[in-house]
């Protein structure tokens, strides 16, 4: 990686990967991700579902993803806060959206990890035959949501610098956007009310794909699907560089940048 | 870039710069706005160490967040190596490099030179130029056997030596350092110092916020002194205080006490304290009676002789208890 955002970009993913080998807790979702696979599966089998195999395995692996994003996008702002490196960096001849960006790569890298844990749990753990009939979809799909969840991770950091309750928005926003998302049960088999705002998270494109691509049936619509995943990502990347922006013109003006 | 022709010559000029902070009100009721600078009128030449002394609240960290674009003037202009922080913001920080004393600033589970090396890329260096610098200042800095240790089992001193190195890994033109010796043992802190004034040698200009004063007297070029958000007054170290208390002192050793009676009467010489036997400190109100009380010792035949401005701290205590004294 060149050039000014090159470096940025990278300075910011080997950053967050460094930090991650050494704060454990940071990767507390890839210890959590396969105990809710293990916890997600056993009910499977409970129930004698076989075909609901898929759905596990997607709901431990998306909410591990998730789950790190989250977290990590709001530990980066409160603990640079805490720790003065964010006056620091705004300081710096940088730009912070790239170098945001960046750090939730890193993290995103790392979690990444969660759906290799998944697959390891469900094809060695529980000895199940995991096929992927469409694997083009499936990994066109996690690219995509990749992509999507550093968008709307960036705008979730942005909002945490504005709002210092990083803590807060993340205890109470996972599973709202978990169960709106379609991550534990298919978004069409909620309540009709939750369509509209559930169709607004791109989750609920993800997941529904991520359990299609692992299904023998056809999948229809693939590619607009596909887009609605990485538009609602763009949606919420424009959306935090243009609040990051603005919130940062604020703080400079409040003075607010180093209160933890 | 060019910068800005009206300020050629300085690395900070600021112009009736002020900044105030709102307080927030409990039940909806506006508390009234805290002024933390007011009217801040300075010139930092290039080159120079210039000291910013004054006691804890009086604006000087504000002042140094200002410079470094961290927060926004609420009047004034201020600009850096003839940038304006407010309209010029990019170019300002490319010069400009911010150290804060304590802490703060670094990140604890990583070893120094994974610091250096994450700074170092913030500010530009591509990899081999980065390499390099981390290593050529961790050398400088007494760090390169610790430089794979994490920063969080750094001694208090090793953590200010790696905030001055994190501060010059970009080379800046201006570096702003914040009470770089906060909580330092007098050794840590006189090291430091040196590493400070070092830090001069290739034209790079510092401002120093502080409220020790033997580190503005150690270091500095220049000080201006602010109180209550204002500038107070500017000037060399000894000019300062020849300013504020109007005075020059002159010790002596082996002078005898008739002598130093008839010094004492001499008009001009506003006080002669006995400190031992034969030894005094006179102190001398016009600078032109200076040459007249040297010949009357050399004279008598007193030959241990040296003029000292008064310290610094003195100056600072008079200016800060002129200020809390009601006129």
């Amino acid at each position: 990686m060149t050039g000014r955002y090159g470096r940025t970009l990278r300075a910011g993913l080997v950053l967050q990967l460094r930090l991650i080998r050494e704060h454990r807790d940071y990767a507390i979702d890839l210890v959590r991700t396969p105990l809710l696979a293990v916890v997600f599966l056993l009910l499977v089998r409970h129930t004698g579902h076989p075909e609901l195999v898929v759905n596990a395995v997607v709901a431990a692996a998306m909410t591990g993803l998730w789950g790190m994003g989250l977290l990590i996008s709001g530990e980066i702002v409160d603990r640079d806060r805490a720790l003065g490196t964010l006056a620091l960096t705004v300081a710096a001849p940088v730009p912070l959206p790239v170098l945001l960006l960046g750090r939730i790569t890193g993290t995103l890298a790392a979690g990444a990890l969660a759906i290799g844990e998944v697959a390891l749990v469900a094809v060695v753990g529980f000895r199940l035959d995991l096929p992927v009939p469409h694997p083009g979809l499936l990994v066109a799909t996690v690219l995509a949501t990749a992509a999507a969840m550093a968008g709307t991770s960036l705008l979730m950091a942005t909002l945490f610098v504005a709002t210092r309750t990083a803590r807060t928005f993340q205890n109470s926003l996972s599973y709202p956007f978990l169960l709106l998302g379609g991550v534990f049960v298919p978004l069409s088999r909620l309540p009709g009310w939750t369509h509209p705002p559930g169709r607004l998270v791109f989750l609920s494109w993800s997941c529904d794909l991520l359990r299609d691509s692992l299904r023998a049936a056809p999948v229809a619509d693939a590619w607009p699907r596909l887009g609605m995943v990485l538009l609602l990502g763009a949606a919420g990347l424009g959306g935090g560089l243009l609040v990051l922006r603005r919130v940062l013109e604020r703080i400079r003006v409040l003075g607010t940048m180093e209160l933890a | 870039m060019t910068a800005d022709p009206g300020t050629a010559g300085a690395a900070v000029h600021t112009s009736g710069l002020g900044r105030t902070y709102a307080r927030p009100g409990r039940r909806g009721r506006r508390q009234p706005d805290v002024v933390a600078l007011r009217e801040v009128s300075l010139r930092v030449e290039r080159g120079e160490v210039h000291g910013l002394l004054g006691p804890n609240g009086a604006g000087k960290s504000t002042l140094m967040k200002l410079l470094a674009t961290i927060i926004l003037p609420s009047t004034g202009t201020a600009q850096v190596c003839g940038y304006d922080v407010v309209t010029r913001t990019a170019a300002a920080r490319r010069c400009t490099a911010v150290v804060f004393g304590g802490d703060r600033g670094l990140y604890p589970r990583l070893s120094a030179r994974e610091n250096l090396s994450y700074w170092a890329a913030l500010y530009g260096l591509d990899r081999a130029a980065a390499r390099r610098r981390v290593e050529l200042l961790l050398e400088r800095f007494a760090l390169a056997e610790r430089g794979n240790d994490r920063v969080e089992t750094f001694s208090t001193g090793m953590r200010q030596r790696l905030h001055l190195a994190r501060g010059l890994i970009s080379e800046p033109q201006l570096l702003l350092l914040d009470e770089p010796t906060n909580g330092l043992d007098p050794v840590a802190a006189g090291s430091l110092r040196q590493e400070i004034r070092g830090t001069t040698g290739d034209g790079r200009t510092v401002l120093l916020a502080t409220h020790d004063m033997a580190e503005a007297e150690a270091v500095c070029d220049r000080v201006t002194l602010i109180n209550n958000g204002a500038l107070v007054l500017t000037d060399s170290t000894a000019g300062l205080a020849r300013r504020v208390l109007g005075t020059e002192r002159i010790e002596v050793d082996g002078a005898g006490g008739d002598l130093l009676d008839r010094i004492g009467d001499l008009p001009g010489v506003t006080a002669v304290h006995r400190t031992g036997p034969g030894a005094a400190r006179i102190e001398v109100r016009e600078p032109a009676v200076v040459g007249q009380v040297l010949h009357d010792l050399v004279d008598a035949g007193v030959t241990t002789v040296r003029t000292t401005p008064p310290s610094l701290e003195e100056v600072y205590l008079h200016l800060v208890d002129a200020a809390r004294t009601p006129a």
